[in-house]
């Protein structure tokens, strides 16, 4: 199971490569300020999404900065994480939590 | 201060490995936050403060959790297992020295180097299971059962001077000096290994001195160590050694193994970095 900063950085990168600030900045934009990563927790998923194989390191772009790409695995990985993430929220909303789609 | 080389004060706090691998492209990311940060008072360093210590108490958590965690175990099983068999040679080497003593032998001492040698090379053997090579191996068990053999001679000469701490201190100081020297050049950064095995010897000096006074406590033609009636961890290790029935010898065995495992407990993360390094 992913974490919640490493299944943000999956779904930022599945839109393009994008170095470490780059995340952040479109994590922030995706989830309308929801998410705000600091450098720490970022690099902390990084890391584990690296070493799990989901992401790996790209050439960079336009400077010397580290940029990163989604792996195969790591979009098998974040559509299993999604359909997890509905089957809960399916749940939720059969117990009345949430208001029925419309 | 500028916000850089604060920022670089906090990512001191993340696990050496880590930094190494990301510290650069976090100081980048930072950077680029803190040049666009709406504000950059307060409540921006409180985010930052309260996103490093997370994220580096995660980071320190993976140490042991992950790729580590086996050197980890092992460590603490070799030095559990060191201390366990440093006190068990320590008292039969004792308990033979009672047993094969006869009033021929009056005046004779058992010598602090011979005792050091013995206890020196148990630990060293033991923590040396952690090394691949057995050329390794074999400098590990040789240099830590010399070194302290010296060590051992030379503390109770100047225990005199010292007192305990000092005792402690000047066979810590030999067997580090020594191992230093072995393992320069074949290790990148030899000093972890070394401070580590500084204070497991020094720690089983202490211990080991205990047990020549309770072992030989009683026998008076025997000369004991003019340090180890200064030894103020005496008190406390007084009943581990020299049991008299089964069950004191049960509680021994298990009073020793504790401390084995929070001596490797203390020196499990360098030591783990170190041999993960070396693997």
């Amino acid at each position: 199971m992913l974490s919640r900063a490493e299944f943000h950085v999956l779904l930022s990168l599945l839109e393009s490569d994008r170095h470490g600030y780059g995340i952040m900045q479109d994590v922030e934009g995706l989830t309308e300020g929801e998410v705000r990563l600091g450098p720490g927790t970022l690099y902390t998923a990084i890391a584990r999404l690296v070493r799990s194989g989901l992401i790996e390191e790209c050439a960079p772009q336009t400077n010397r900065r580290r940029c990163y790409t989604v792996t195969k695995k790591g979009k098998t990985a974040a559509k299993e994480e999604a359909k997890r993430l509905a089957s809960l929220v399916r749940t939720a909303r059969k117990r009345g939590l949430l208001a029925s789609e419309t | 201060m500028n916000a850089q080389r604060l920022y670089g004060v906090l990512l001191r706090l993340y696990p050496i490995r880590f930094r190494q691998q990301y510290g650069d492209a976090m100081t980048d990311a930072f950077n680029d936050l803190h040049r666009h940060a709406k504000s950059r008072g307060p409540s921006f360093w409180l985010f930052v403060a309260s996103d490093t210590i997370r994220a580096a108490a995660v980071q320190h958590l993976d140490v042991w959790t992950s790729e580590d965690r086996r050197v980890s175990a092992r460590w603490l099983l070799a030095c559990t297992a060191g201390t366990v068999l440093c006190n068990l040679a320590g008292s039969a080497a004792m308990w033979a020295f009672r047993y094969l003593y006869h009033p021929y032998l009056e005046g004779t001492t058992f010598l602090p180097s011979a005792y050091g040698a013995l206890l020196g090379a148990t630990l060293g053997a033991t923590q040396s299971l952690m090394f691949a090579r057995v050329s390794e191996r074999a400098t590990w068990i040789g240099v830590s059962g010399l070194s302290a053999a010296v060590g051992w001679e030379l503390a109770t000469h100047t225990a005199v001077l010292s007192g305990a701490i000092g005792y402690a201190l000047v066979i810590g100081a030999t067997v580090a000096s020594a191992q230093w020297m072995a393992l320069r050049g074949r290790m990148k950064r030899p000093s972890a290994a070394v401070l580590i095995s500084a204070f497991a010897v020094s720690t089983a000096a202490v211990a080991g001195s205990v047990a020549v006074t309770r072992s030989l406590a009683g026998l008076n033609a025997l000369r004991l160590s003019p340090s180890s009636g200064r030894i103020a961890a005496e008190v406390a290790f007084r009943n581990f050694y020299a049991p008299m029935d089964w069950r004191q010898c049960l509680f021994a065995v298990a009073a020793t193994a504790v401390a084995g495992l929070l001596l490797g407990a203390i020196t499990v993360r360098p030591a783990s970095s170190l041999l993960a390094r070396a693997h």
